[in-house]
């Protein structure tokens, strides 16, 4: 036991003097991690840029309404070109336009116009602001369909009913809609449902998931230096068996997946109110994560000959399974298909899980299956990875 | 030896370094096969419209003519991977949501439409489920959607009462339309998302890759390789410039490639082939300048890589690879105007999604340049001082 200790403190001693270890595993998600709860826990609001090609009083009415919104700034916008160039750069978080025609068709009894919102289907971040536009067109719809029915069959003028229209919705209470969330049989405290899902409580699960495994499998590197350097001969030459050098290798893995969960978990929560969920799950769910990226840390380290290969090949692989995972964007956004495929790499269940306690509320229980995958994910990699080093330690 | 042996020199330098790293297995996966890899994802996950995959109940308990005819035309409207049920109360819709057998559903409670011509008007309920992305953010939009009729109907009820007419029946304000529609476009539905997450994810690795100049410089020098070339004739800044050359070639390769490729596979149309040129060639000659820099100020081969790895993530985390600059704070997003990443990215979606020429992308190209062109005499100043004193 305590040989397993001391192999793994020396390696994670050497990990802890890696700056490139360093920065992608403490600096980086931290700083993603602050812009992006900077971004949506302060109060700025985010651009919607608008090409309003009508140009009457009527247009101006609805991008005035727009720009009164909560939550969105209107930016402007003379060319469709530039529109689309800026949604697709992100550098507006939607785009709105107003059809040549607009004015006269909403002010004719039977005309319709139709407004269209464009918006980056990779950006969980423009969900509030589709909700927003969508919201301040379906107000001016309203008015206008109202003005109209009234003029239709009070049999006023189009102006004056939409004068009085404008005056009874400062008075008149609006009806709303109400969300209910529902729980699956897993029970623990509501979770507040779609209504409170926000893009940072997202992407904070996101992210843990994303960087420690990517990280987790970069350090798996250090094996192939330890190889290298003949560290590995060295151990063998003592009395101690190889499964004691496996287990401390395993051990300095977990360690180090564990304290960069633990980090990141506790800068989420404290910086920015992050709720973690139901805290028995969320360890569980940690420490199932972190065993699942030791193993192919393990098995990286293992197959890489230096550490810049392990630099080279993890963060292209690491990546593209975060995204086929859900770790990018929501996998309820894309097509069944893809969410099927994505099931194949572990990090979507392990989204789906914490998506069950960030978002719905659950508990250990309600996110059972997931964890038994994660699990059997977590043996089977483990079994390849003792199996790949042993291989590798005795050659 | 003279200006043309010079030139031989890092000629020679660089071909050596070119067939050197062509042949690394795991550059070409960084520089190539993972940028392309990465686009693909995401254009099968957002290529293709028709993304939705929803069911979603709707409970009639109002039974009024604005409440039915609402029913009625969701269930009508049912489409491919959109799917409105219509379902016998609320309990059992709860129930189906509660087993997963409907991912929402919208209820209309008993005496909604009334409760309109009062104070205080009801509500449309969304029971909200395990699908909720999806399927909850359509229970919402068809509950927003009937909640926009309801109020349409309350207004138009008292503003024509208002105007000396009758209260309007029940049947009529069922018939009320709203003139203005919303649609929803995916800006992927115009330009192939692969046409910008290729350079996206093309630029993010090949910035990642500017340590390798560094690196080879520094390798060589610690197994004297570097030594034994410069007791040659040739001059430090030749070794500087041959290498640089090739980090240019490997650039050009990499971005050329994932072009061909996401055009060629995945129907990505990036624009001005002209101005795809121009800013690819900017692009790997700002990497090499960076790379440069780096090399000169880092004294080991990790410090090197470090380095790099930190410039190359801070430029891309400002530059909108990762987060769109949409999103972040004022400040941050000036800042973006300084990252080599962020003008090249700015640049191939001009070409792509605005229709761009090389005219368009020239401001974008001069900005690379100046980059390539600041840190290269970063380096053509500190590397020879540093390489002739150690030497």
């Amino acid at each position: 036991m305590r040989t397993v200790a001391v192999i793994a403190l020396h390696e994670l001693r050497r990990t802890a003097t890696d700056r490139v270890v360093l920065f992608f595993a403490v600096a980086l998600p931290i700083v993603i991690t602050v812009i992006i709860g900077s971004t949506f826990g302060g109060t700025e609001s985010l651009d919607v840029g608008v090409l309003d090609r009508d140009d009457t009083a009527r247009s101006r009415e609805l991008v005035a309404s727009l720009d009164e919104a909560d939550g969105v700034a209107v930016e402007r916008y003379d060319s469709p070109a530039e529109l689309r160039r800026d949604v697709r750069t992100g550098a507006v978080a939607a785009g709105v336009v107003v059809p040549t025609g607009y004015g006269r068709d909403v002010d004719r009894t039977d005309g319709s116009a139709t407004v269209e919102l464009v918006s980056d289907p990779t950006s969980t971040a423009v969900a509030a602001v589709r909700a927003t536009v969508q919201g301040a067109v379906a107000d001016e719809a309203v008015r206008v369909g109202a003005a109209r029915f009234a003029a239709d069959h009070g049999g006023g003028d189009l102006r004056a009913a939409r004068a009085e229209v404008d005056r009874l919705a400062g008075e008149l209470p609006a009806a709303t809609v109400r969300t209910v969330a529902v729980e699956s049989d897993g029970g623990g405290p509501d979770g507040g449902g779609a209504t409170d899902l926000s893009t940072f409580s997202y992407t904070a699960p996101a992210n843990l998931v994303l960087f420690v495994f990517v990280n987790t499998a970069m350090v798996g590197a250090v094996i192939a230096e330890d190889r290298k350097r003949g560290i590995i001969p060295r151990l063998l030459a003592t009395p101690h068996g190889t499964g004691t050098i496996l287990a401390g290798m395993g051990a300095a893995k977990l360690t180090f997946a564990l304290v960069q969960s633990a980090l990141l978990t506790v800068v989420g929560a404290l910086l920015f109110g992050v709720d973690w969920g139901d805290p028995v799950a969320a360890a569980v769910l940690v420490v199932l994560w972190a065993a699942v990226a030791s193993a192919v840390g393990v098995v990286v380290g293992s197959f890489v000959a230096a550490v810049e290969q392990a630099q080279a090949l993890v963060p292209p692989l690491g990546v593209a399974m975060g995204m086929l995972g859900g770790c990018m964007w929501p996998l309820d956004i894309v097509p069944p298909a893809m969410r099927a495929a994505g099931h194949l790499v572990p990090q979507a269940w392990a989204m789906d899980a914490w998506i069950g306690l960030v978002f719905d509320g659950e508990g250990l229980a309600g996110v059972l299956p997931q964890v038994a995958v994660l699990a059997a994910f977590a043996v089977v990699l483990g079994v390849v990875a003792a199996r790949r080093l042993r291989t590798v330690l005795t050659s | 030896m003279g200006r043309g042996g010079q030139i031989r020199a890092g000629a020679l330098v660089a071909v050596v370094e070119v067939r050197r790293r062509l042949g690394n297995r795991s550059l070409l996966i960084q520089a190539i096969v993972g940028p392309v890899a990465l686009a693909a994802i995401i254009s099968l996950a957002f290529g293709s419209a028709g993304n939705v995959d929803a069911e979603v109940g709707v409970v009639d308990e109002d039974g009024s003519p604005l409440a039915a005819a609402f029913a009625r035309g969701l269930v009508e409207a049912s489409a491919d991977g959109l799917e409105f049920v219509a379902v016998d109360g609320a309990a059992e819709a709860r129930r189906r949501v509660e087993d997963g057998d409907l991912g929402a559903a919208v209820v209309v409670p008993a005496g909604y439409m009334a409760s309109l011509a009062g104070d205080r008007p009801g509500a449309v309920e969304v029971i909200a489920g395990d699908d909720r992305l999806v399927s909850s953010a359509v229970a919402r939009s068809v509950a927003d959607a009937l909640t926009a009729r309801a109020n349409a109907a309350r207004l138009a009820s008292a503003a024509t009462v208002a105007g000396g007419g009758a209260t309007p029946s029940p049947d009529d304000l069922a018939g009320l339309e709203l003139p203005i529609d919303i649609r929803t476009r995916g800006s992927g539905d115009e330009v192939s998302p692969a046409a910008y997450f290729g350079p996206s994810m093309g630029l993010l690795f090949l910035f990642m890759t500017a340590g390798i100049v560094a690196r080879s410089l520094l390798d060589e020098q610690r197994r004297r390789i570097l030594d034994r070339v410069l007791a040659t004739p040739t001059r430090p800044g030749t070794v500087l410039a041959g290498k640089c050359a090739s980090a240019v070639v490997l650039g050009v390769i990499s971005l050329s490639t994932i072009w061909l490729v996401t055009a060629l596979a995945l129907g990505a149309g990036w624009g001005d082939p002209a101005g795809v040129v121009l800013l690819i060639v900017a692009t790997a000659l700002a990497v090499a300048g960076i790379g440069a820099a780096v090399a000169a100020i880092s004294r080991t081969e990790q410090a090197a890589e470090s380095f790099a790895m930190a410039v190359a993530f801070l430029f891309a985390l400002v530059g909108g690879n990762f987060i769109p600059p949409g999103v972040l704070p004022e400040t941050l997003r000036r800042l973006s105007l300084l990252s080599p990443n962020g003008w090249a990215l700015h640049g191939f979606a001009e070409l792509s999604a605005a229709d761009g020429t090389a005219v368009d992308v020239l401001p974008h190209a001069a900005v690379l340049l100046a980059w390539a062109l600041v840190t290269g005499l970063v380096a053509v100043r500190l590397l020879p001082r540093r390489l002739e004193g150690r030497a």
